[in-house]
């Protein structure tokens, strides 16, 4: 279970995060919805661990993340909504980077893990700057998972893609979750929300759930209404 | 293992990545030489013309009927020292102010009536110096010639009147003509005809090397600093999302400033290899053990400066300007256009820290070929403070 507890964050004399809690559990979906530059990618990087909270504690199975870091640095992955590519390099440069040089461990995610559901093997030789934006999306999340997250973070996933691309995502988002992955996504696109188990609202520094265990058709319902 | 070896892995894609940039890197490096080898010759022709400095023309007004005082200043005017840059003229005194009025003239000498005798005699009356204002650099070395003439002629002086008092000490007054006659040949032959003695020393602004290696060590070290500009894009800062996801996976700022500076190093060490082959087919510079030591250690410590400036600027136009303006600025001031000792006494004392005249004294001990530990020691701070300043940039910056 990743839990966030108090969270407090603040940028110069704006308080941006302001004693925010939140608990995701392995098989869930938590999708987080709010207006534009109320802290979403904030509280994002904080659970991702690579920015830090004024106030408050992270947490994974009980452990904090401070006392931590390595052990959650391996459960939790993190798509930023900016793909972290090398763009100079080819695919399989910028994957052996996060695979820390384990040419093994990627050549077999590639062949039947996240690399091969996300369709990344056949882009291996091309250089990262001349590939589609849904394209690097998919290489940023296969390059996320190379240690094997258990908990996979992602900032708008869908933000500027084709209608297949985001399907494709979702498609393999669901199987993550299947395998026993958490998923913990922002975005403002219904279709993609529709996979979330819990949804909550980010307003005033503070999460308000909205949602909760409801189905997919129900969930698109209740958007639409 | 993991995170012990991301950064060796982090090092290689850094590398990979420079790798790409060598193509545009030596297209960059074909124009810069085309472009400094133009400046060079430009600044040159400006500055110097066909000589170091112009000729220093002097008029010597002399009494008509002293042949001992004409003799003793067409001496002077064959000196090596004299010669090498002044032309002397004989005219009368008014002729002589009137001349150096329309600044024909950057100098007079007016010779007295009995010069030599008054010398003798020990009266010593003075020859006046009359110089023309404001003659720039030409004046200038005039005016160090005459002030280190006249300490010669002193120094000479003093040692004849020794010689005449110990004489006097000992009764042997009637040998102080011949005391005089034989002192005054030899302070004339070896006091001011100096190169006797220092014939092997050549004096020059450029200091230990010769002008024209001089000015290829400084072309050179101009090079590595402008051939970052065809490869910019190499430079840019990471953009926040992946300089945060490296230091959570175990790069830190400290490893991603260093691993930089590596990739950069060695793209300008591959970039200056045509110039080093230029330099060294030239017979410029020697290729010795010292130069393959130090050339690597110059292009790293242009790298470590080069990758802090784009830092600080953080973005490409910035960068390439700032690039620019300041270390062309910076080897304007460290003496890579004029020689320090013709630029102004503050900034002679500025130049030896900053980094063109680092870099410059570490390729003067691969001409000199003598190891000295300090230049390199200097080399080494500037890496160390500059890789320094880039973590504190890069943490100020997120």
């Amino acid at each position: 279970m990743l839990t966030a507890e108090g969270i407090y964050k603040r940028y110069g004399r704006r308080e941006v995060l302001k004693g925010l809690d939140l608990s995701v559990a392995p098989g869930t979906c938590a999708g987080i919805i709010g207006g534009n530059g109320c802290g979403k990618t904030t509280l994002l990087s904080i659970l991702a661990g690579t920015s830090k909270a004024n106030k408050g504690r992270v947490c994974l199975d009980n452990k904090t993340l401070r006392r931590n870091s390595k052990a959650y640095g391996e459960a939790v992955a993190y798509v930023p909504q900016e793909n972290p590519l090398i763009g100079e390099l080819t695919v399989r440069d910028n994957l052996l980077l996060w695979y820390k040089g384990d040419k093994k461990a990627m050549t077999e995610d590639l062949e039947t893990g996240a690399g091969a559901l996300l369709g990344v093997k056949p882009m291996l030789t091309r250089t990262v700057d001349k590939l589609s934006g849904g394209m690097k999306k998919r290489i940023s999340i296969a390059c996320a998972l190379a240690g094997h997250g258990r908990y996979l973070i992602l900032d708008e996933p869908g933000a500027a893609l084709d209608m297949e691309c985001k399907a494709d995502i979702r498609r393999y988002l669901k199987t993550y979750m299947a395998a026993g992955g958490a998923v913990i996504l922002t975005s403002h696109e219904i279709a993609e929300l529709s996979i979330c188990t819990q949804l909550y609202v980010l307003r005033n520094g503070r999460l308000e759930e909205i949602i909760n265990h409801l189905s997919e058709q129900e969930f698109i319902g209740l958007m639409q209404k | 293992m993991r995170r012990r070896n991301m950064h060796m892995v982090y090092l290689k894609m850094e590398l990979k990545r420079a790798g790409k940039r060598i193509v545009p890197l030596y297209v960059g490096t074909v124009f810069l030489l085309l472009l400094s080898a133009a400046l060079v010759l430009l600044a040159g022709r400006v500055l110097y013309g066909e000589e170091a400095v112009g000729r220093v023309s002097v008029g010597v007004a002399m009494p008509e009927d002293d042949p001992l005082a004409g003799q003793v200043v067409r001496m002077l005017s064959t000196l090596d020292s004299v010669k090498s840059i002044c032309d002397f003229e004989y005219m009368d005194r008014d002729a002589g102010l009137e001349a150096l009025e329309k600044r024909e003239l950057y100098a007079l000498l007016d010779v007295p009536e009995n010069f030599v005798q008054d010398i003798l005699n020990g009266s010593n009356t003075p020859v006046i110096v009359w110089m023309a204002k404001d003659m720039g650099i030409e004046g200038e070395i005039f005016r160090e010639l005459a002030d280190a003439g006249a300490l010669t002629l002193s120094a000479g002086q003093a040692g004849i009147y020794a010689g005449n008092e110990l004489y006097r000490m000992y009764g042997l007054e009637e040998f102080i003509p011949r005391l005089e006659q034989e002192l005054n040949r030899q302070y004339m032959d070896y006091g001011l005809e100096r190169s006797i003695i220092f014939r092997h020393r050549k004096v020059q602004a450029t200091g230990d090397v010769s002008v024209m290696q001089y000015y290829e060590i400084s072309a050179y070290v101009l090079f590595l600093f402008l051939a970052a500009i065809p490869v910019s894009g190499y430079l840019l800062p990471w953009k926040r999302t992946m300089a945060e996801k490296l230091e959570a996976a175990g790069v830190g700022v400290a490893s991603q400033v260093g691993a930089r500076i590596a990739g950069m190093g060695v793209l300008l060490f591959l970039g200056s290899v045509p110039v080093i082959l230029i330099m060294t087919a030239t017979d410029q510079v020697p290729w010795n053990r010292i130069l393959v030591a130090v050339w690597p250690f110059t292009c790293v410590a242009a790298a470590s400066v080069v990758v802090l400036l784009y830092q600080i600027a953080g973005s490409l136009l910035g960068g390439i300007m700032l690039l620019f303006f300041v270390m062309t600025g910076q080897h304007f001031l460290a003496g890579g256009i004029l020689p320090p000792v013709f630029l102004p006494p503050s900034i002679q004392k500025l130049a030896p820290w900053l980094p063109s005249s680092v870099l410059m004294d570490s390729m003067k001990m691969a001409v000199a070929g003598v190891w000295d530990y300090k230049k390199l020691g200097a080399c080494a701070i500037l890496i160390g403070t500059a890789w320094l300043a880039g973590v504190l940039v890069e943490r100020k910056r997120r």
